[in-house]
């Protein structure tokens, strides 16, 4: 056999095995993912209580969840709340992210000390993160406020969980001190793809680490910058978890805290005061607007970087 | 002055890091140390640094309640299971996604990929549905079995990033000389991507050591609680003062394993967001 007639019998064994390599992916995603979702844009259509709503009602749904006053406050409360959440994080997180990623990539003693440190949150629980800082954050005897009345500063020792204009950037603020490190890693994994000479030859010329950070730097690190804003565009837009921990699934105090996930929580899954029994279809609606959401977002992000590239 | 600058330099660094060592340590230290205080040393009007005699009451109760030692057994084995299914059917389906060329791979890849935008909470009741239709509820099955047909869009998308970079020839020679896909995957290709799949393994154990919604929903009965939903039950909104002693003990036993994991594994997590190619 010629080496062309054997690449060929290479070729056509290799088109009979990869399947097996890709059936069970293609498996999951049908039965535990396509199939779902599927179901659940075909349960937003629906009416009735319990778990299985019958009644086929068309766009009712949607048309609720932005006409009829009730729905539409819930809908949008939630909505503006899981923007500030998001904006909190973007802003907060990932400037203090690039900060600490830009500080740990140069060498100096201690560096893997601080890089674990910094970290380190990220790989905690997120109910023990919620408990902790709800025991930090306690009115009465909390580590914070305690300090803040020793230090004689009684009128800032406020209930940073129980005011309605505190607790969702309170709760952003401790969900950014969980999850820093993720940036952090990320712009610092993109700081070490810049070429040494690069920066050598701009610090003989003078140029200040300002200067080099702005000039050089950050724009070198676009393309990570992206990555990691589309990873919190869309962690963000679904969180849960930790507002569940701290605030509980009714975002208290007063709603101030609830996001989309818990909206769909109560109303698709637990079932809302007064009545008790989950409203699968608008579930299934707040749902998949949250989905729409998403997928504009990336889109939007596709759109952008797509640009960018052939610029 | 200029002979100064580097120091001046370094002392703003190693100041602005002890600062944010401070805020990033400090609650994890509040954890250890509420852990070895009593209920009233945790709920008394002055701050408690450091308890005057620490005491291990809380943990010596905690290791004699039956539920908790049960529930951390539970997540072990569950952890075990659904960590060594995911990581083989990942590392498969990376491997179909970057070493073999067939029609289609990039829209199916880019289909995968788009999963990730699924808001979990959209899936929770038609999976709940299907689940009990299988009548897995109250068993581990809902949690142990899709990890072993590739959960994880985010995973296999990191893994194949760091598959594809291997130059083509080494298993192009492979097959010349007789070498199967299978042989291939585990022999030439698994032993090059040691790091990304360490970072792998580190990123799923923690999601699922960690993990409360998905247990919280099937398991069902305190039998087969896993360690976050049996800790989450000790916290008791009806009650006035928290056992707090005992909540913060669990919350560092949940924690412990984290950081083990972690400490052995970091050098590879860095390294492997490296390869994966995020500089662009």
């Amino acid at each position: 056999m010629t080496r062309a007639q054997e690449m060929f019998s290479v070729k056509n064994r290799q088109t009979i095995t990869w399947i097996l390599f890709l059936l069970p992916a293609v498996a999951m995603y049908l039965v535990f993912m396509a199939g779902p979702l599927f179901d659940s844009l075909r349960l937003s259509l629906y009416q009735g209580e319990g778990y299985n709503p019958t009644t086929f009602v068309g766009l009712q749904n949607y048309r609720d969840l932005f006409t009829n006053p009730l729905w539409r406050e819930k809908f949008f409360n939630a909505f503006a709340n899981t923007c500030i959440f998001f904006a909190i994080h973007m802003l907060v997180q990932n400037t203090l992210g690039l900060l600490f990623a830009n500080l740990l990539s140069s060498e100096f003693r201690g560096r893997n000390f601080f890089r674990t440190v910094i970290f380190a949150p990220a790989t905690l629980s997120v109910l023990v993160t919620g408990f902790l800082w709800t025991l930090i954050l306690n009115p009465n005897w909390g580590a914070v406020n305690k300090t803040l009345i020793a230090m004689g500063l009684r009128e800032f020792a406020l209930p940073w969980l129980g005011r309605e204009n505190l607790a969702l950037p309170v709760i952003s603020l401790t969900s950014v001190w969980q999850w820093v490190g993720m940036p952090t890693v990320m712009f610092l994994a993109g700081l070490m793809g810049i070429s040494d000479e690069l920066l050598e030859a701009a610090r003989i010329d003078g140029a200040s680490e300002w200067n080099i950070f702005w000039k050089i730097k950050f724009p070198l690190l676009k393309p990570v910058i992206g990555v990691v804003s589309i990873l919190t565009f869309v962690d963000n837009f679904n969180a849960f978890d930790v507002i569940y921990a701290m605030a509980g699934a009714k975002g208290e105090p007063a709603y101030s805290t609830d996001l989309l996930a818990t909206l769909f929580y109560r109303t698709g899954i637990a079932g809302e005061h007064p009545v008790g029994i989950p409203n699968m279809g608008m579930g299934a609606a707040i749902a998949t607007m949250t989905f729409a959401i998403l997928m504009t977002g990336v889109l939007f992000w596709l759109y952008i970087s797509r640009k960018q590239a052939t610029e | 002055m200029k002979r100064y600058a580097p120091i001046l330099k370094s002392i703003l660094l190693y100041a602005l890091l002890t600062g944010a060592t401070i805020l990033m340590s400090f609650p994890l230290f509040w954890m250890i140390s509420s852990s070895l205080k009593t209920v009233e040393e945790t709920n008394s009007p002055g701050i408690v640094w450091i308890p005057d005699q620490p005491t291990l009451a809380a943990y010596t109760g905690i290791f004699q309640n039956e539920n908790f030692l049960r529930s951390y057994f539970n997540s072990v084995f569950y952890v075990t299971l659904s960590l060594v299914g995911t990581l083989i059917s990942i590392a498969a389906v990376a491997y179909a996604f970057s070493r073999v060329e067939w029609p289609g791979r990039n829209v199916v890849f880019f289909l995968m990929l788009s999963t990730m935008m699924i808001p979990p909470q959209a899936l929770i009741v038609p999976q709940y549905v299907f689940f009990n239709k299988l009548d897995w509820i109250g068993t581990f099955n809902p949690l142990i079995i899709p990890g072993y047909f590739a959960g994880g869009a985010a995973m296999i998308f990191l893994l194949r990033q760091a598959m594809a970079q291997i130059p083509k020839e080494l298993d192009e020679s492979a097959f010349v000389d007789g070498a199967n896909h299978i042989q291939i995957w585990w022999e030439i290709i698994l032993p090059l991507v040691k790091a990304p799949l360490a970072t792998v393994a580190t990123f799923l154990f923690v999601g699922l050591w960690n993990s409360l919604l998905t247990p919280l929903i099937y398991l069902q009965t305190i039998d087969l609680y896993t360690l976050p939903v049996y800790v989450s039950t000790l916290y008791n909104i009806n009650l006035t003062t928290q056992p707090w002693p005992t909540i913060m003990t669990s919350a560092v036993l949940t924690t412990v394993p984290l950081i083990i994991v972690f400490f052995l594994a970091q050098r590879y997590i860095l390294e492997s967001v490296v390869v994966s190619g995020l500089k662009g």
